[in-house]
This record gives C-alpha cells, sequence and structure tokens, in this order.
C-alpha cells in the first residue's frame, strides 16, 4: 500500500466556532490507483490533501506513506518527503511568472540535493504533455490549459510516487479537461498513485475509485 | 541551459524580473550610499588635511602685521593669494623677546593675474639659511637647494619639474614638486631670497608691488624654547608690540578644526536621516512586494522547497539589489568628487588632503558594510512573516 490515511481528523476555529473540517478520514491508496475525491466546496478535500502533503499535520490520527507515518517528520524531512515523494498540482495558476516553462518544469529538482542533468527528463515530459515547443517561453505566453498542463509536468519531474490534483480541470475548457483526465490516468496506469479533487463528472471516465466527501467526512 | 539553477540563480531572476521594486530599492540605496561615501571621503580628507597641516606649519607662533590675519591663514590653509607686509626688523624684535628660540620670516609675493604674470598664484619666498618651516619639507620632496632662478611649486598647480615658469617678467625654472600637503602649500610658488630678489627688482614688479627691495616681510615664524610656555611667549610679545598680530599655531588649526566640526555634525545628522529614511522605505517596499509574493512562496514549499532554502532566496535578491545599489552610489560619488575635486577642496576653505587608496579602500568597506546591513534588515520583517506561516497560509493569502 502506498498510502494510509487512519482516523484522520482536523479542527478549525473560525469567529469562537469550532468545526471539523475533516473528520474521522480513513482512505488506502495503492500504487498507480487512480482515486477522484468529489464533493462541495468547503467539504474537506483541499485540507485532506494539504495533510497528505504534509503542509498541514492532523489533529488526531495518522497517514502512512510506504508504511512511515509522516507525523513523525521535521520541517525539513517533510519538505524533501513532498520533493521526491509527492507530486502536487495546485487549485488554479501556479506555474512562477519570472521562470520558463522548463525552469519551472525542473524547479522541483533544483531543490532537490540530486547534481544530474534533468534536462532530457523535462523534455520527455514537456513532449509527453504536448508543449515541448513552449521550452523556453514564459508562462504568460501561455493559455489557462497550456499552464496546467506544465504544473503537472513539473509535478512529475522527481518521479514521485503519489500525484496529488487539486481541482486539476477547473477553468478548463472541456478538451483541455479531457487532455488533463487523460494525461493523469495515463500515469496512474505508469504505477503511479493520483488523487484528484473534482467538481465535474468527468472523472466518472477515469477514476478507479470515486469517493464522497461533505462536511469533512465521507459520504456512505 | 545551465544544468541546475542555483538558489543565486533563482534570486537573480526574480531580481531582474521585477524592474520596478528592483530600480525603486536600489534607487534609494544608490542615495544613501553616495551620500555616505561623500560625507566620509571628504570628513576622513579634511582630518588628513588638518594633521598634514599641522605638520607643515612647523613654527609655535606665527607673528603677521595686525589686521591680516585672516589674509594670511587663507593663504596657508587654502591658497588664495595675498599680499601683506611689514618690516623686516621685526625680526630681530621678536628674537629680542624671553623664550624665542629661532625665527624664520616669509615674503608674501602674490602675482597679480595681470599681464606681468601666467596667473594668479601665491609666491612666498624664504630665506633657506634660517627657515625651519618650508626648507625641510622641500629638501624633503626635492633633495636639494634651490638657486635664485629656480623654484619649487606645489602639486596642484600643474607644473611639472624642468618647466620654465615666468613671474613679473622674471623665468624660473621648476626644481621640484612638492607632495600634496593638503593646505594652502599645494598651490603656492616657493622661492628663495635671492630668486624673491630679483621678481623685487624686475621692470614689472614696480608697476604691481608696493615694495621696492627685500626689507619686507609678510610673516615671521618662531620657535619657542624647551621650557617656555608657548601662550605665555605669545602674550609677552603682543604685550610688548602693537600693530602686530600674533597667533599660537596649534590654536589657528583649532579654528579650522571648529569649522569642519561643524560640517562634520552636519554631515553625520544628514546621514543618519538617510540611513532611516532608506531603511524604513526599503523595508516597506520588501515587506510589500513579499506579500504580493505569498503564493509564489507557498507553491516554492509545496514542492519541497525548504524554509532555508526560501530564506536564501529573499536574502539574496536583498544583497544583489544592495551591492548594485551600493556599488553604483559610491562610483557615481567618487566620479564627481574626482571630477569636482579642486572646486570642492577650493570651496570647503578647509585643508583638504585627498585619500590614497587604502583610505578609499577601507571607506568603500564600510559603505558595503552599513548599506549591507541595512538590506539585511530589510528582509528580518518579511522573513519573520514568512517563518511564522505554513505552506498552506501562504498559499490562502496569496490568492
Amino acid at each position: 500500500m502506498l498510502l494510509a490515511v487512519q482516523n484522520v481528523s482536523k479542527r478549525y476555529k473560525h469567529k469562537d466556532m469550532d468545526f471539523f473540517a475533516v473528520k474521522d478520514m480513513n482512505l488506502t491508496v495503492d500504487n498507480g490507483e487512480f482515486i477522484a475525491i468529489c464533493g462541495p466546496s468547503g467539504s474537506g478535500k483541499s485540507t485532506l490533501f494539504h495533510m497528505i502533503s504534509g503542509l498541514l499535520k492532523p489533529d488526531s490520527g495518522c497517514i502512512n506513506f510506504q508504511n512511515q507515518d509522516i507525523a513523525n517528520k521535521n520541517e525539513l524531512e517533510m519538505a524533501q518527503y513532498r520533493n521526491a515523494e509527492i507530486g502536487y498540482v495546485l487549485q488554479g495558476q501556479s506555474v512562477l511568472k519570472n521562470f520558463t516553462v522548463m525552469e519551472n518544469i525542473c524547479m522541483p529538482f533544483y531543490m532537490s540535493n540530486h547534481a544530474n542533468d534533468i534536462h532530457n527528463r523535462a523534455l520527455e515530459l514537456l513532449k509527453k504533455v504536448g508543449m515541448e515547443q513552449y521550452a523556453n517561453s514564459y508562462p504568460d505566453q501561455l493559455s489557462g490549459g497550456e499552464m496546467r498542463r506544465v504544473a503537472i509536468a513539473r509535478a512529475l519531474i522527481n518521479n514521485p510516487k503519489l500525484i496529488i490534483a487539486d481541482e486539476p480541470t477547473s477553468n478548463l475548457d472541456k478538451e483541455n479537461a479531457i487532455y488533463i483526465m487523460e494525461f493523469l490516468k495515463q500515469i496512474s496506469e505508469a504505477g503511479i498513485g493520483v488523487i484528484i479533487s473534482s467538481h465535474d463528472d468527468l472523472y466518472q471516465d477515469y477514476a478507479d475509485r470515486v469517493i464522497t466527501m461533505n462536511r469533512g467526512q465521507i459520504n456512505e | 541551459m545551465k544544468n541546475k539553477l542555483t538558489v543565486f540563480d533563482i534570486a537573480w531572476k526574480n531580481v531582474k524580473s521585477r524592474a520596478y521594486r528592483t530600480g525603486v530599492m536600489t534607487l534609494f540605496i544608490f542615495v544613501l550610499a553616495a551620500t555616505l561615501f561623500t560625507c566620509m571621503v571628504m570628513l576622513t580628507s579634511m582630518e588628513n588635511g588638518i594633521e598634514s597641516t599641522s605638520k607643515r606649519l612647523g613654527a609655535d607662533i606665527v607673528v603677521v602685521p595686525a589686521r591680516y590675519y585672516s589674509s594670511i591663514e587663507n593663504a596657508l590653509f587654502t591658497g588664495e593669494p595675498c599680499t601683506v607686509y611689514f618690516d623686516k626688523s621685526w625680526v630681530e624684535r621678536l628674537e629680542e623677546v624671553e623664550g624665542v628660540e629661532s625665527t624664520s620670516s616669509q615674503l608674501f609675493l602674490a602675482t597679480l593675474g595681470a599681464e606681468c604674470c601666467e596667473s594668479l598664484t601665491q609666491l612666498i619666498a624664504f630665506d633657506e639659511a634660517d627657515d625651519f618651516v618650508v626648507s625641510p619639507w622641500i629638501k624633503e620632496n626635492t633633495a636639494k637647494s634651490m638657486t635664485d632662478s629656480e623654484v619649487v611649486v606645489g602639486c596642484d598647480l600643474g607644473l611639472h619639474e624642468g618647466e620654465e615658469v615666468t613671474y613679473y617678467g622674471v623665468d624660473f625654472t621648476v626644481a621640484g614638486v612638492l607632495e600634496q600637503s593638503g593646505m594652502g602649500y599645494d598651490h603656492t610658488v616657493f622661492v628663495n631670497l635671492d630668486g624673491a630678489r630679483r621678481i623685487i627688482q624686475s621692470e614689472s614688479a614696480k608697476n604691481f608691488l608696493t615694495i621696492q627691495n627685500d626689507d619686507f616681510i609678510s610673516m615671521v615664524n618662531l620657535k619657542v624654547k624647551d621650557g617656555y610656555d608657548i601662550e605665555a611667549v605669545s602674550n609677552a610679545i603682543a604685550t610688548k608690540y602693537e600693530d602686530i598680530a600674533v597667533y599660537i599655531t596649534s590654536k589657528m588649526l583649532g579654528n579650522v578644526e571648529k569649522d569642519m566640526k561643524g560640517f562634520s555634525t552636519y554631515c553625520k545628522i544628514l546621514s543618519v536621516i538617510l540611513v532611516l529614511l532608506s531603511t524604513i522605505a526599503v523595508v516597506s517596499i520588501f515587506s510589500i512586494t513579499i506579500n504580493e509574493r505569498k503564493r509564489e512562496f507557498g507553491i516554492f514549499i509545496l514542492f519541497g522547497t525548504s524554509k532555508k532554502q526560501l530564506i536564501e532566496i529573499i536574502v539574496i535578491e536583498a544583497a544583489i539589489i544592495t551591492v548594485i545599489g551600493t556599488l553604483a552610489g559610491i562610483f557615481a560619488s567618487g566620479a564627481v568628487m574626482l571630477f569636482f575635486q579642486n572646486l570642492i577642496s577650493a570651496n570647503m576653505a578647509i585643508p583638504y588632503l585627498e585619500l590614497d587608496f587604502v583610505g578609499m579602500l577601507v571607506i568603500l568597506l564600510k559603505c558595503i558594510l552599513i548599506t549591507l546591513g541595512m538590506g539585511c534588515v530589510s528582509t528580518i520583517y518579511s522573513l519573520i512573516n514568512l517563518g511564522r506561516s505554513n505552506g498552506v497560509d501562504l498559499l490562502k493569502e496569496g490568492e
């Protein structure tokens, strides 16, 4: 098993009110599995993703990644975990404006301790997402769909074991949305675990498993 | 494309891409560095000038004709030509005063900028036999005695050894150029008594000089015997003789030092105000831009950038801007001072000795340290904010 989320809860305070963003959540992800999590805004999808990626610590429960509880990691180890094991595709635009497409894709590698030449792998990923002609372009020359493809290629650069994509098709036209979902499916078929959150119905054609969340809990 | 972008490369790209922020911050640092450098160089140059003047004056007491002190002071400290005379017999009278060990007199012959002379210049004649003020310095520089057709010139006159010059229609050869003193001597031509006599007896001088022979002098330098109080000897002279003004050389410099203190205070206040204003401005600009970049930092954290790496990027960005602003400011300030050095020196009315390379380097390093310190301070607020936030806060606040 790649990932096991066990009885995880996260509580927030807002205007003197306590509420659970995620409550007693249980989830497992295997290598190569494609899981779609759907649910309305505020149902806790993003909070769950933030906890899996180590950006947030759960108040209770544990998250095991390859049988290791990530809660035991310190800040630096958590950064290394995100860098090496997780590829995260953020909701909305997340490419860095000051850097070329190529530099954007390579950025997680630059932040790692590795020194090998990443150029060929980055080019290969660019080809896979159909963006090889934009290697030296800056983000302001790209469309929304193209930027999303760059973000996915960047998430893959360090050969992660798990891809987390938060609303990867939001604000995209149908053609681009299908392209992204098909690419994510290819990734999962290559053995990488994929979890996405989504509002639209496209995921039904691609996901191995669909989980619906509401008010921080899985809807039975 | 480079195999791997380093943290420095990333910071450099960020600095280049945010042209407006970089430009405004660089401008503040530029103004600060230029002001600091100018103030430091000028203050140090003046301090060196006063120290050098104190060494060059040589005498304990100077005696000049009454009411002409300021002319003599200007001639000594700033090189402003003056023509002041009193009778040579004063030398003997002053030697009679108890406590006076030795005397040496100088005759000031200002050229008038008329057709007799090449330009408006201060000539000082001295007697090599008894002079203890100028001669040691001249011998130190030229290592020889002068003939009556030779002059030794100050370094700022633009003359060279072996060059022919004419004063009051009399031709002289430049026997040597003196090293910089920072005082009026740098604009002065030195001639021995025989040379002065040639000038006084020339046809041209008769039309311009009020003296017709060498029985006149302009200033008497006195050395006080060991064991005698300089002030007491000065008072004794002043009491004994009227029509002359007596000054203790250390007090003459005291006035100059007083002027310099005023300028120094002004410079220090200006520097402190500028450092404070620039720091506030740079801190504000930096904080605003860092707030605008929260999502960017959140993205960096999301793909595994450590906070240490993020801090490095921010500090390097500040350092790049600071170093560029500082070097540009120092270069501009240095160029202006180099271009206008004679004007500055003349207008300051204070002995001004240009700094050597090491002196300049020390000041340059001080400026870089101060501005770099300011650049680092400007990042502290942003770094504290960043340290307190987690990746999720940054991503949400940056939306």
